[in-house]
């Protein structure tokens, strides 16, 4: 409960709220249309509802095993590789991404490319056998095949 | 929009928690819905996502789970608004009425126009929320929303990408929605989950000050938040940094308002179990809690059971989780703390951060310094022991950056941002705790006064 004295009244009181509420009202008029431009411009940059399509088919295709090898053709070390594996992942769960070719363990594994490539000659070097292209980039395969 | 609705139900069940738990110091007329519909949806969402994820690690399938979850929460809840809610009256506020409260009425109505736009927009323009949504929050929720794959969530593979170590709280509400109609994947749950944090925070915020200092302290404080440009960031990135605003808010403004001649055990219980469902949301709300524990304790004395007893089923949660599921994912170290050149660094980067949350003449600390300098402060200065979490808070902070195990520059830059985001609202209502209450001059007449 207030008391007198922590109370203020007069031209303070009103100073106080008015300058706050024009200032707020104002900025949120500015981030509203920084918030506009931004949302025109960007979007969503990672685009991952396509991927999320790119990659629909392979929980179906590997038997929802709960772990699948994954590899990308993206630059070592920059946010697109990051990008590629960190939203594939997202599509694909709860299946798990495994990224180590060292693992002998998992069957199946999902090559994810940019562009057209020689995707069974990838393959054979990583004694992987290619078993369907899904389409938009994403190819299957089996380990098990010849180096 | 269906993978929304469970949000609807688990908000309704949080109502008869906050309406039971809060029925002794119940605010009257429209302060009373304005606080408990916004509080009502951290308890609801936070309580029954602990028991979904209680009843997945019992062997649940993920459905019957997620429904069994939000049932028992719900008649949790309406049983002990039965016993508990019902029979007090309203108490009166007692705040000096001010007559030019509608000053801050017309800037909240233009703000919030613009927020509930750029909460449309955002939800358009970003479905899938921004990178921490889709590599953390809604990915585990996936593993939450599929049978038998809860334990996935702490999976070593997913160290470096996922955080697997992070708790599990905001995970589980859109994990829970998603089993609840089958639809995991689909944006609407955490879509509306971001839009419903956001929103209720602004509420909590006004509504919260509203019973304590009046309208319009509320009011300017809902009006210094909307004036950060951190917070317009992240209105719709699906983050946790926002919910987890919300579970410190709320804990915070439960322990003022229990305070008293005499504390009131229900709402020091309620304080108690948004405290620990701050810290299953994430590590910060770890710190936020303890410093909450220990003020609580020092304020309230024995009284403090209540809060302790409450707080303890969510912190056994963690406790399990941090001890036996979690991967040992070391992200921060002592040895750091031999490095002495990290302090300037963090310090400067903090300040920058500090500057970033708005422009000039709208940043968010000048609105507060005008408020500070123009209402000034109340004499006595009392319950200083409310900063103790906030100051508990920046300490966590600051320690985790000075041990941090990764490269500093760059943890900084992912974190800090957010990090000054989730104090946000805490600071702003403790500096307005602390300040007068604008009010009518005596012997004005005020309109809404009835004559004698």
């Amino acid at each position: 409960m207030s008391t007198p004295q922590n109370s203020v009244t007069g031209a303070r009181a009103i100073a106080a709220a008015a300058i706050v509420s024009a200032l707020a009202a104002g900025a949120s008029i500015e981030y509203y249309g920084l918030f506009e431009k931004l949302a025109e411009k960007s979007g969503d940059a990672y685009r991952i509802g396509s991927v999320v399509e790119r990659f629909a088919d392979v929980p179906r295709a590997t038997g929802n095993a709960p772990r699948i090898g994954y590899f990308n053709d993206r630059a070592p070390d920059s946010i697109a590789r990051q990008a590629a594996l960190t939203s594939a992942q997202f599509a694909v769960a709860p299946q798990i991404l495994i990224l180590d070719e060292r693992r002998k363990d998992i069957e199946y594994w999902v090559g994810d490319f940019n562009a057209p490539r020689d995707f069974a000659g990838i393959g054979k070097v990583q004694g992987l056998e290619l078993v369907a292209e899904l389409g938009q980039g994403v190819v299957l395969y089996r380990r098990g095949g010849a180096k | 929009m269906t993978a929304a609705a469970p949000l609807l139900i688990a908000w309704a069940a949080g109502w008869f928690w906050v309406a039971a738990l809060t029925a002794s110091r119940r605010p009257q007329g429209a302060t009373r819905w304005l606080l408990e519909i916004p509080l009502a949806f951290p308890v609801g969402a936070g309580g029954s996502s602990c028991l979904y994820f209680v009843l997945l690690a019992a062997g649940l399938s993920a459905t019957p789970a997620a429904i069994a979850a939000d049932i028992a929460w719900l008649a949790a809840g309406a049983a002990l608004w039965w016993k508990l809610g019902r029979q007090h009256a309203a108490s009166g506020d007692g705040q000096p009425r001010f007559r030019w409260t509608w000053i801050v009425w017309a800037g909240l109505a233009v703000c919030g126009a613009f927020l509930i736009g750029a909460i449309v927009q955002g939800a358009a323009a970003l479905p899938h929320g921004d990178w921490d949504a889709w590599a953390i929050w809604n990915l585990r929720a996936k593993f939450l929303a599929t049978d038998g794959a809860w334990k996935l969530t702490a999976a070593q593979e997913l160290i470096g990408r996922s955080h697997p170590e992070y708790p599990l709280l905001w995970p589980g509400v859109i994990g829970k929605a998603w089993a609840w109609t089958g639809s995991a994947g689909d944006m609407a749950a955490p879509a509306a989950a971001a839009a419903a944090s956001a929103i209720s925070l602004v509420l909590l915020l006004l509504a919260g000050l509203w019973s304590l200092r009046g309208a319009t302290a509320g009011a300017m404080a809902a009006l210094v938040l909307l004036s950060t440009v951190t917070f317009w960031q992240y209105v719709m990135a699906q983050y946790a940094d926002i919910p987890l605003s919300l579970f410190m808010l709320g804990a915070l403004w439960c322990a003022v308002r229990a305070g008293g001649d005499e504390w009131d055990k229900p709402l020091l219980a309620l304080s108690g179990l948004l405290a620990s469902m701050a810290a299953w949301t994430k590590d910060e709300g770890l710190v936020f809690a303890a410093g909450l524990a220990f003020a609580v304790l020092f304020a309230a004395r024995r009284s403090a059971l209540a809060w302790l007893l409450a707080a303890a089923p969510a912190a056994l949660i963690v406790t399990f989780y941090k001890a036996l599921l979690a991967p040992p994912f070391k992200e921060w170290s002592p040895v750091h703390l031999a490095e002495f050149g990290r302090i300037p660094k963090i310090g400067a980067f903090f300040l920058d951060e500090l500057l970033s949350l708005g422009h000039f003449p709208t940043h968010p600390i000048l609105l507060l310094a005008a408020s500070i300098a123009l209402l000034g402060l109340r004499r006595p200065v009392a319950r200083l022991w409310t900063a103790i979490p906030v100051a508990a808070l920046a300490a966590g902070y600051f320690a985790a950056f000075w041990m941090s195990t990764s490269e500093l520059q760059w943890r900084l830059s992912t974190a800090a941002g957010r990090i000054v985001l989730q104090m946000m609202p805490l600071l702003i209502f403790t500096v307005f705790l602390f300040l007068r209450t604008p009010a009518t001059e005596p012997g004005d007449a005020d309109p809404k006064r009835k004559k004698r």
